[in-house]
């Protein structure tokens, strides 16, 4: 492990219902670094982001997943979260009657009580959060509705981005952040995670398709089959694989 | 954000257990154990009563020896022995009092701890502008003080303990009482009509829009008593009040009845809003103590075009049994029910209105969330009911449960009954677990599991909480959460 | 209950003792019961909406066989079986067991009792002074058994024709019994003449793993008759129970399903239409007692009442502690066609699990006017209209009625109901 390590998974094994999913997975990430994780549907690449994310039922069996510098597999997931993690989820759950804004208001607190920091005052809150949207280019209005509800795909995606952008994390694992986007919101969502791009946070991409890295340029691609890293190499191996398929690149 | 700072801070310092769990020491003045002719009699002769007011409650206690206590509610509780109760009790010192100056301190202690602002200058202002309300304190059964009684007169507000108005209003009290909720209406309620000890009146003039909100804190201190407040609220002609009512009662290890009567009365386009947050002592976590509360609200809405609004949150009581309910008498009156009941640990909720539409063009609305922990039970129960001469009735129900414990139980049983082909009643209704996913995308953005429930379960309760004074609302949602602690993991 | 009425029941049991050997302990028990709880009152919390005044003031013997043959009424889909009773009486000269008798056991309920003495613990006492006296009274049903792996394509007709039977009265109890895997569907037909009589009958059925039971109920029952009728059917591992309860006839009518789902991916559909002419009453209760996980229920009810008619639906899911994942649905709707109509409903939900998604609606309300305008401004006219708005309305509760036949039946009836509404309304304009 590099001095600058940010996230170290070795030897990674998960179990779903029993099933293993994630197959003895190795993976380092140093700060300032933007990695992207491809592989087709069922290769466990959403397992890898729960997993990292401290979700219930994704049983580690083995291995060891350490972020920047400490064992987080103890942890909660909200602690992690205060440790400095971010998931962008590919299906942002909706939450009637809670507002954006009180949401990610708590959700900014929590973190920063974790980290014995007193919280933020309504009306510095409220100015970060202002500016974070209108960079996303999001209403002022979506900040007031329901957590999700009644957003488009794009709209939720966006809505990730903001989030991201508010909680300020070291590290973002963004699961198919980019699916379900027209050309316009990829672009937007592409400058949401080149913002958040900088020498002391490091960004895990998850996609299937090369089209996001076409505006995110990642410094390492692997190329993830059954449950394993099979290759890794730099952003050329991204336009390989969209040319020959993942069956000839591995 | 809405609420006052005090409001929020008061409730900030709330930390674990059941924080309104304190007794007060004051000296209290009671009648015997146990109910008999006797002491009804001294009930009322210690209220210097009229001998119709004396009459009345007699006629009541005869006819509660001859009724059965209700059992079709799903809950269950050891038998009450109603001679082993106080029925009266009131604080010694208290005679009668000018100012609040005059008030035992230890009392003004008390509603200090309870976050109640007695003192004017205490008055919880809303954020839009200077909000007020005025606040009539039941401490067991005796009314203690009552706040901005000088202001509300000039509007022709009354607003007094229902014994002083037994005195000063005798012509207002006996047209309205017990009108809504006849003597013999059920076994609590003729309980209350033969014991009541005190309890709130309200009466609002023709055309008079009430200058503040009205509130009213019950607080059962004394140990074995039984609380039976009555409250009468009179909206006259084109009046409308909106009042508070929020109740504490402190821990012990026996089981309180409260049983307690509400009234409210609607002339041609009055409104009335009633709001409660309900907070008894639930008892222990493992089912000791806690209050009985067997309570009967009624809202006759007489005149025309007239209008009742309940909303609920409760979060207290060992054992729920309450139906706020609307009697739509005047054509084109509007009732509605908003109701949270959160129930965890060992409680039991057995909690839902009645909306019986007598008279055309009535519409009806009722909104209930009911949220089970622990190992509680958790029930609504509601009527909606439409009369043969009622055109054109409109009713829009929704029940949602939510489950938070594998351990708890939800149940829904609504009554649907209609006479009148014009109606137009829908009722819908979910019972769901709180949702794996939600908790985790909440835990995902960095709050701890409590904190996660807490949020979900307030955006599920986002329709009733919405209906509540802004003082109420800050309040009541950190009572959800707070009454929700524990019930994770 | 008076001294006379329980008399005149003690009678009847007496009358009954011995005939059955086996039965006469189960009997002399739910007399007890039934002389204990009598019949149930509008007090009573499971029959508010049913009143059964007329069992309480009248006495109703048990019916003789009819003097004269009465009709027995043409089939109205192909079946593979057709059993036929008469004022509540097995009639083998009437029937017709096709080739039923090939591929499972069929025989009335006393030959079954007298050659499997222990099989009467497997009878079902009730809940009520209704299924008690059924209980302590009955004299005749059939048991049908079918092998497990035997399928049945078309349905078996049970059809019981009341005749000159004025105040007497008929307690039946069938048994089904599915084997693993078997199919079965089964038509019930009930018909009578204007009588004051009561047909009172219960259905046990045990759907075992993987079986399904299809069971449609048509109640003709003649103007003035009492009918209650009770269903408890109990369902195994990815069994599946379906049934739909058409009422039409009768002056108080009472239909109650009791299913449990025992078994994980056990399956029940529930599904009803009342129509209630004028004085009549229909009353429809359906249970589902989700006992295991992974169990899904579907209610879906439909009742139109006319003037002075009145239709009360009361629905209740219970899910058990242990039945989690489990999915239950229940949906009500009442159309109202007149002032003095009436609609009731207590759909109840009673969970004790927290995994499940439990849902249900309920509306009443009388025919949409914008509905029935858009139609006549297509040029239907009013009568028309209406009745393909309550056709439509209705048409929801039958969805799962197998064969196109027996649906088409079904739905012809209530064309035909709606149609003599028109008629009566057109004469008393007239």
């Amino acid at each position: 492990m590099s001095v600058n390590s940010m996230l170290s998974v070795k030897d990674l094994r998960v179990s779903v219902d029993n099933k293993e999913i994630l197959k003895g997975l190795d993976l380092e990430i140093n700060a300032g670094e933007v990695h992207a994780i491809m592989g087709l549907n069922g290769a466990g690449k959403s397992t890898l982001a729960n997993t990292i994310a401290g979700r219930d039922d994704y049983e580690v069996t083995e291995g060891t997943i350490t972020f920047a510098g400490k064992d987080i597999l103890e942890l909660e997931p909200h602690e992690r979260v205060g440790e400095g993690l971010f998931l962008g989820f590919q299906y942002p759950v909706e939450i009637p009657g809670v507002s954006n804004l009180n949401f990610m208001r708590t959700a900014l607190n929590g973190v920063r009580r974790y980290r014995g920091e007193e919280d933020i005052s309504a009306a510095d809150f409220m100015k970060l959060v202002r500016a974070k949207a209108a960079d996303l280019k999001m209403s002022a209005d979506m900040l007031k509705r329901f957590v999700n509800v009644g957003f488009s795909g794009g709209e939720k995606k966006r809505n990730e981005m903001v989030q991201m952008a508010v909680l300020d994390p070291k590290l973002a694992v963004l699961d198919e952040t980019d699916s379900g986007l027209d050309i316009d919101a990829l672009k937007t969502v592409a400058e949401g995670i080149n913002a958040q791009r900088s020498n002391d946070t490091a960004i895990l991409l998850i996609t299937h398709y090369q089209r996001l890295l076409d505006y995110v340029q990642p410094d390492v691609v692997h190329v993830m089959i059954d449950g394993k890293i099979v290759k890794s190499g730099g952003k050329e191996l991204a336009a390989e694989l969209e040319e020959k398929g993942y069956a000839d690149v591995a | 954000m809405a609420g006052t700072q005090e409001t929020q801070d008061q409730v900030a310092e709330i930390t674990g257990e059941y924080k309104y769990g304190f007794v007060t020491d004051v000296e209290m003045d009671m009648a015997p154990k146990g109910l008999s002719e006797d002491i009804v009699r001294f009930i009322s002769a210690k209220k210097k009563e009229p001998e119709w007011l004396l009459e009345w409650r007699l006629k009541a206690y005869r006819a509660w020896l001859k009724m059965e206590e209700p059992d079709w509610a799903k809950v269950n509780y050891p038998d009450i022995d109603y001679n082993d109760i106080y029925f009266y009790a009131a604080p010694k010192s208290q005679d009668k009092p000018k100012s609040l100056d005059e008030v035992d301190p230890e009392l003004l202690r008390m509603y200090e701890k309870l976050g109640i602002p007695l003192r004017e200058q205490e008055v919880l202002a809303g954020v839009e502008g200077a909000r007020k309300v005025a606040v009539d304190a039941v401490f067991d059964s005796v009314s203690v003080a009552t706040t901005f009684r000088e202001e509300l007169k000039k509007a022709g507000v009354i607003f007094m303990s229902i014994s002083e108005a037994v005195h000063e209003y005798p012509d207002l009290v006996k047209k309205y009482l017990g009108t809504v909720v006849p003597q013999r209406d059920n076994y609590f309620a003729a309980l209350n009509c033969a014991v009541f000890s005190d309890g709130t009146f309200v009466y609002i003039p023709k055309g008079v829009r009430c200058p503040m909100e009205l509130s009213t804190y019950f607080r059962i201190n004394a140990e074995n008593t039984g609380q039976f407040e009555r409250t009468l609220i009179v909206a006259d002609e084109g009046s409308y009040v909106s009042y508070l009512e929020g109740c504490t009662a402190p821990m012990r290890d026996e089981n309180q009845l409260h049983a307690a009567v509400v009234e409210l009365i609607t002339l041609d386009d009055a409104e009335i809003k009633y709001s409660t947050v309900q907070n008894w002592y639930p008892g222990d976590k493992d089912g000791k103590g806690g209050i009985y509360n067997f309570v009967t609200k009624r809202a006759l809405c007489k005149g025309k075009n007239s209008k009742v609004s309940w909303t609920q949150v409760e979060t207290g009581s060992a054992v729920t049994w309450k139906y706020p309910s609307c009697v739509l008498a005047g054509e084109g009156s509007v009732g509605e029910f908003y109701s949270v009941a959160v129930t965890n640990n060992l409680q039991q909720a057995d909690t839902g209105t009645k909306m019986i539409h007598m008279a055309p063009n009535t519409r009806s609305t009722i909104i209930s969330k009911g949220i089970s922990a622990g190992r509680s039970q958790n029930c609504y129960r509601g009527l909606v009911k439409v009369l043969p001469g009622a055109e054109g009735v409109r009713n829009y129900t929704q029940c949602d449960s939510l489950l938070v414990s594998s351990t708890s139980g939800a149940h829904t049983v609504p009554y649907i009954e209609v006479k009148n082909p014009s109606a137009q009643i829908e009722h819908e209704a979910t019972t769901s677990k709180i949702s794996e996913d939600q908790l985790f995308y909440c835990r995902a953005r960095g709050l701890d599991e409590e904190e996660a429930v807490a949020m979900i379960v307030n955006g599920f309760c986002k329709e009733v909480m919405q209906h509540l004074p802004m003082e109420f609302a800050v309040e009541a949602q950190k009572l959800l959460g707070l009454s929700l602690e524990g019930s994770v993991g | 209950m008076s001294d006379i009425l329980s008399d005149t029941y003690r009678n009847q049991l007496s009358a009954l003792t011995g005939m059955i050997p086996s039965l006469d302990d189960v009997r002399t028990r739910a007399f007890k019961k039934f002389a204990e709880t009598g019949f149930p009152s509008a007090r009573s919390e499971d029959w508010r909406y049913s009143d059964l005044k007329t069992l309480r003031k009248n006495i109703f013997e048990q019916a003789a066989k009819p003097h004269s043959d009465a009709t027995i009424p043409a089939t109205i889909c192909k079946t593979a079986a057709r059993l036929v009773f008469t004022n509540g009486q097995y009639r083998e000269d009437l029937s017709d067991l096709g080739d039923l008798w090939q591929a499972a056991s069929i025989r009335p309920l006393a030959n079954h009792l007298m050659a499997n003495p222990d099989r009467a613990s497997d009878l079902v006492h009730g809940n009520d002074g209704i299924a008690a006296l059924n209980t302590a009274l009955m004299r005749d049903g059939l048991v049908l058994n079918i092998p497990a792996g035997v399928e049945i394509d078309e349905p078996v007709e049970i059809i019981n024709v009341m005749s000159g039977a004025a105040e007497a009265a008929t307690h039946t109890r069938h048994l089904i019994e599915l084997g693993e895997g078997a199919k079965l569907t089964v038509l019930e037909r009930f018909i009578g003449d204007d009588s004051a009589y009561w047909v009172n009958t219960i259905m046990q059925a045990r759907v075992t793993e993987g079986a399904v039971l299809k069971h449609i109920r048509l109640q003709e029952e003649g103007s003035n008759a009492v009918h209650t009728a009770k269903t408890f059917v109990s369902v195994g591992a990815e069994g599946r129970y379906d049934t739909c309860n058409i009422s039409l006839g009768g002056l108080v009518a009472r239909f109650e399903a009791h299913v449990r789902l025992l078994v994980d991916e056990a399956t029940a559909n529930i599904d009803g239409v009342a129509l209630a002419a004028t004085g009549q009453s229909h009353d429809m209760v359906a249970h589902v007692d989700h006992r295991m996980p992974n169990t899904t229920s579907d209610q879906i009810f439909r009742t139109v009442a006319e003037a002075r008619g009145k239709t009360a639906f009361q629905g209740k899911i219970v899910v058990a502690k242990d039945a989690q994942k489990t999915i239950a649905d229940q949906s009500f709707k009442a159309l109202l066609l007149d002032r003095t109509a009436e609609a009731n409903a207590k759909p109840e939900l009673e969970i004790f699990a927290d995994d499940v998604k439990c849902s249900h609606g309920a509306t009443i309300g009388e025919l949409d006017a914008k509905a029935l305008f858009y139609l006549t401004s297509r040029g239907i006219d009013p009568v028309t209209a209406r009745q393909m708005l309550v056709e439509a309305f209705t048409d929801h509760a039958l969805l799962r009625i197998p064969g196109e036949d027996l649906g088409d039946a079904v739905r012809d009836r209530i064309s035909a109901w709606m149609q003599a509404r028109v008629n009566s309304a057109t004469e008393s304009a007239a």
